[in-house]
């Protein structure tokens, strides 16, 4: 991956637990600090797309990376309203690429190729990924040197974390390499047991992956997601984003001894 | 690592898809050594029946927009002018034109045809292979299906007269249609 920027995965085979809130207030931040950007949105529902109030192209966003023509990819990219953060968005026909390439060998590795041909153009891609397994996850997955899973601290949540800890073991082995991975804790409300204890759970199990940040249930999200900025330029979400602006400095630390140990 | 899903046999499934998809592609798609070089064919599916379409014939594959019903009930496989990529077609659904009857796949792919304002929608157009000359059983008369160039009992495709397709569509649909090359065979 030697042209490739970097590039972090955010991904859970469960829905619902802050995938896209995640990739786009990391993806946000970095922007901030004039990290050039690029946000991939892999998934067929577009909600990153819909988020930044973005809509994909003639040759579907996203998708023209599994198409004949791959050069067609690089003009669906298309700037957002943040300065540096630009956007590949996706479109619905994304649930299609499983029934169309999923027997085609080497289809997991489209989004790696395309991304190595990006040059010097971004120093940092954050893919968001669907809920399910898949060539679109299954690209993300092959394509960064890091995997986020946010991970709402409830029971249910734990069993998708269990999915993912597998496919990354499975995918690891296929491609002769791990991507480190990083649990994050999300949605998180103290005022209920559950949601302690799912924390705690959490610390127990995986502590070898979990994030020290932990993402507070925060509805003002919710409000920034309407506007469609990310969450640290929405002034009623200063909660979350200070929680996000913590993950993102452990990541990019985690990064650093990484690169410093000549790993990813 | 190990999965909440313990079945030997489900993790085997898993672990053969996923090295499969990440197969370096370069290798993966390349199509075995043959003797002679042949000519180029998209591969596709509409309503489950496989079809080649020679390659020169077709513009790259986008994604289906949504299709509207058909305008005409004597026609259904003519679903009349849609726009995609910015361009305006007149569509024909591929699978209700070669195999009327046979249940339908949810069309993804739009086929532009070259030289033409026409496109094809399909289930599926993921593959361009070669298809020797000597492997095609090639219609030697006219038939009924017009559309039908040959077969390839090999790979169990039949290959599209594009330039008898067109016939159908300027004949049936009652549509003017631009001029294309003769479909080479």
């Amino acid at each position: 991956m030697n042209n490739a920027p970097h590039t972090w995965a955010v991904a859970n085979q469960k829905g619902g637990v802050g995938k896209t809130t995640t990739a786009v207030a990391l993806g946000g931040l970095l922007a901030r600090q004039g990290e050039r950007t690029l946000l991939v949105d892999m998934d067929p529902h577009a909600s990153m797309s819909a988020y930044l109030q973005q809509e994909a192209g003639p040759a579907g966003g996203s998708w023209a990376l599994f198409a004949e023509d791959r050069q067609v990819w690089q003009a669906e990219i298309c700037q957002t309203a943040i300065e540096h953060l630009e956007l590949l968005p996706a479109v619905s026909a994304l649930a299609t690429v499983d029934r169309q390439f999923g027997s085609v060998p080497g289809m997991g590795r489209r989004l790696a190729d395309a991304l190595q041909s990006l040059g010097g153009r971004y120093q940092r891609v954050i893919v968001d990924c669907p809920p399910t397994l898949g060539v679109p996850m299954v690209n993300a997955l092959a394509a960064c040197e890091r995997v986020v899973s946010p991970t709402q601290t409830e029971f249910m949540a734990l069993r998708g974390l269990q999915h993912m800890q597998a496919t990354l073991a499975k995918i690891s082995h296929s491609l002769g390499g791990i991507a480190a991975w990083h649990v994050v804790a999300t949605l998180y409300d103290p005022r209920t047991h559950a949601s302690t204890v799912c924390l705690q759970t959490l610390r127990e199990q995986y502590a070898e992956y979990l994030a020290n940040s932990v993402i507070p249930m925060d509805t003002q999200l919710r409000e920034a997601s309407y506007a469609g900025v990310p969450p640290h330029a929405w002034p009623g979400a200063r909660r979350a984003a200070r929680a996000y602006d913590h993950l993102l400095d452990e990541l990019l630390v985690a990064e650093a001894q990484s690169q410093a140990e000549g790993k990813a | 690592m190990s999965g909440p899903s313990a079945n030997p046999r489900h993790e085997t499934v898993l672990s053969d898809y996923l090295e499969a998809l990440l197969a370096p592609e370069s290798t993966a798609q390349q199509e075995p050594a043959e003797a002679e070089p042949g000519s180029r064919y998209r591969l596709c599916s509409a309503s489950g029946v496989a079809l080649a379409l020679p390659e020169d014939a077709v513009e790259p594959a986008r994604p289906c927009p949504s299709l509207p019903p058909a305008p005409r009930a004597d026609t259904p496989w003519y679903l009349g002018q849609v726009e995609c990529s910015g361009r305006s077609f007149e569509v024909a659904h591929l699978g209700r034109l070669v195999a009327p009857g046979l249940s339908e796949q949810p069309a993804t792919v739009l086929l532009p045809l070259r030289k033409s304002d026409w496109a094809l929608v399909c289930d599926e157009a993921s593959q361009v292979v070669s298809l020797r000359e000597r492997d095609v059983r090639w219609r030697k008369t006219p038939g009924s299906r017009s559309w039908l160039a040959g077969t390839v009992s090999a790979r169990r495709v039949a290959v599209i007269d594009v330039g008898g397709m067109l016939d159908i569509f300027r004949s049936e649909a009652n549509v003017p249609v631009v001029a294309i090359e003769e479909n080479e065979k």
